[in-house]
């Protein structure tokens, strides 16, 4: 008997799928964004039929049951329901059309998910089931994490009741110790910050508000007018009247920046903004009964915002800060099946080995044989496995490069699976990336890789960072080194390595620091702007032929534009 | 809080709660009145559910407030979940 837990994200954004087994063991983890190549694929379902039954073939051959397992108890209510007004008034941002249509987007979500399985596994019991959104995240967050005790905060735009749960781990059990109620959250004040800066946060643009962040400075009287929207009473978010964030939207137009005006002119707002949510996230991180040198994991879509995390544990005196590859509503997919999991067993501590960030596809290789025989290129290598002299060679030339190798990352950052990489020592490397291969602006940072051994050497703190959670301030006197990749603020977003936990990317920065005196690579993710991050070999292939990427490694063959 | 909460704290402890999201003249609650008619708003609802669940220690429903209408049978439901705790 093969039972197969299959946790489906059903926020009505960010739709994902994990696998989880008999054993708890996590087996695959994707978004659903990758495999229809639609940023955060709002509407569509996460159990999007061929990307379900690749997966389960690949994974479930054997199941004689499965479980579907939700990321929400329930639906939020539609608009004309008690508790009405969380969306609304969170949002300050959303009109009523709006949040009808997102509270929509997610009921079909929660209505239909698992329901392509009885297709997919003809004759195999399946029963669905549906977890409290929260301690989805919780559950996920924490058995990623490698602490038998913790205190577990999960903050975002809302859950059933409210944006903030705190769990307490004991010997890797979860305890819910508190929850807010009502609207008033992190998640939609970073939102309407972002809109207020002149981009989109439907598209998940709060990234672009961070990193704008770095140029400016916090407007004192900006930060005020944005400290009025969301009150803490004992670490819990309250929402100021709607009439309150009208106000605030109309007394911000010295600092607010149009969609298409120059992107800088948003700079002084975001920074402030950046400074509003600081205060507000430390608010919480006081109510959230952390011990001296204890444990933090962090999880919910604020845990994304590695500029605040990057100093949180020395702040705060802690131990340790984990926060997952997957943070946000994909990541929770995963918390589903393991709770569904941890149900049928009695509800034992939390697995280990969820810390493995490489859960999804990996590259189709007859596409590869394909595409090497029939695609025209000028030049394609084989190269040695292992081989990554080779690779740090073409980088410390100047060349830009894609890469495709294994099964792809769970979450937002490519982690050197789906990754463009270059060589970071050349001030205008940023530009090239930017202008000829992602097509974004400017003034767009890019992430630094570092061996772990020798973070310290390059940063003024060396606690891990392997998926990129964190922020940190580069050593004043390296900075020069590796221009492409230190921000306008002197931090860089880095990846720690280690050849344990990530070998081949390891291994070619060390390879780099070999022929260029700088172990150092830069990594963004292999996509363009606007696109999520390539799933398909075709993919790959097309950002390729279309950018000014010079080459592409799939697997181990090298595709390069230049003739040899 | 433990099971020991008597139903008169309950009592107590909610409507001081609506006493303090209601605006208004309102001094003193009648238990048995719909709290829709005291003014309490469907914001101020889910808010106070939260308070209860923080001060009582178990776990509440936003819409509890709604949908038990007034103070008594509000005291009524989270006694019962006390004691089946």
């Amino acid at each position: 008997m093969s039972v197969y837990y299959i946790g489906f994200s059903v926020t009505g954004h960010d739709p994902a799928f994990a696998i989880v087994d008999g054993e708890g063991r996590l087996l695959f983890a994707e978004a659903t964004e990758r495999y229809v190549q639609d940023k955060r694929a709002w509407g569509i379902p996460p159990d999007h039929f061929d990307h379900l039954a690749g997966a389960l073939r690949r994974h479930c051959a054997d199941a004689t049951r499965l479980v579907a397992a939700a990321t929400w108890a329930k639906p939020r209510p539609a608009s004309d329901a008690p508790g009405d007004g969380g969306a609304e008034r969170s949002f300050g941002i959303v009109d009523r059309i709006q949040a009808h249509w997102m509270r929509e987007q997610q009921r079909r979500a929660f209505e239909f998910y698992g329901l392509n399985l009885p297709l997919i596994a003809p004759g195999v019991p399946i029963e669905r089931r549906a977890y409290d959104h929260h301690l989805c995240h919780a559950a996920y967050a924490a058995a990623s994490s490698p602490y038998e005790d913790a205190q577990c905060l999960i903050v975002d735009g809302e859950g059933e009741v409210g944006s903030v749960s705190l769990f307490a781990m004991c010997g890797r059990r979860l305890e819910r110790r508190w929850r807010s109620f009502g609207p008033g959250s992190l998640g939609f004040f970073y939102g309407f910050v972002t809109q207020a800066c002149g981009f989109d946060w439907r598209l998940g643009e709060e990234w672009k508000t961070m990193g704008l962040a770095a140029f400016g400075t916090p407007q004192p009287d900006a930060v005020a007018l944005l400290e009025r929207l969301v009150g803490l009473e004992r670490g819990r978010p309250r929402a100021a009247p709607i009439e309150t964030w009208d106000e605030v939207a109309a007394a911000l137009a010295p600092w607010r920046r149009e969609p298409g005006e120059d992107v800088l002119r948003g700079a002084d707002l975001s920074a402030s903004g950046q400074a509003a949510y600081a205060a507000l996230a430390d608010g919480i991180l006081e109510a959230a009964e952390l011990v001296p040198e204890g444990n933090l994991v962090l999880g919910g879509g604020c845990a994304l915002n590695s500029s605040y995390n990057g100093a949180i544990r020395r702040r705060f005196g802690l131990g340790g800060v984990h926060i997952p590859s997957a943070p946000a509503d994909d990541g929770n997919a995963a918390g589903a099946a393991l709770l569904a999991w941890q149900e049928d067993r009695g509800g034992p501590p939390l697995p280990r080995g969820w810390d493995n960030p490489y859960l999804g596809t990996a590259p189709d290789l007859k596409a590869l044989e394909r595409i090497v025989a029939r695609g025209g290129f000028r030049r394609v290598t084989e190269i040695a496995d292992g081989d990554t002299g080779t690779i740090a060679e073409r980088l410390a030339g100047g060349a830009i490069l894609g890469v495709m190798r294994g099964r792809a990352e769970f979450g937002p950052r490519a982690l050197g699976n789906r990754s463009i990489l270059a060589d970071p020592r050349s001030p205008e490397m940023k530009d090239r990336l930017n202008r000829d291969v992602k097509g974004r602006e400017p003034y767009r940072p890019f992430a630094p890789v570092v061996l772990e051994d020798q973070a310290e050497h390059w940063f003024e703190c060396a606690d891990p960072s392997p998926y990129m959670s964190f922020t940190r301030r580069w050593r004043a006197e390296k900075r020069a080194q590796v221009p492409a990749v230190v921000h306008a603020d002197g931090t860089g977003r880095l990846q720690t390595v280690n050849a344990e936990a990530a070998p081949w990317l390891a291994s070619l920065t060390a390879e780099l620091g070999a022929v260029t005196g700088v172990p150092i690579v830069l990594n963004t993710s292999l996509n363009v702007m606007g696109k999520p991050i390539a799933h398909s070999v075709e993919d790959a292939v097309t950002i390729l032929a279309t950018t000014g990427l010079d080459a592409l490694l799939i697997e181990n063959v090298l595709i390069e534009k230049a003739a040899a | 809080m433990t099971q020991a909460a008597s139903r008169d704290e309950i009592v107590a402890f909610v409507s001081s709660r609506i006493l303090e999201h209601v605006a208004g003249d309102v001094v003193a609650i009648d238990p048995d009145t719909d709290l829709v008619e005291l003014g309490v708003k469907s914001i101020d609802a889910v808010l106070i559910s939260g308070d209860v669940e923080d001060r009582f220690g178990i776990e509440v429903d936003p819409v509890l407030l709604f949908e038990c209408r007034t103070v008594n049978r509000v005291a009524d439901s989270v006694a019962e979940s006390l004691a089946r705790r």
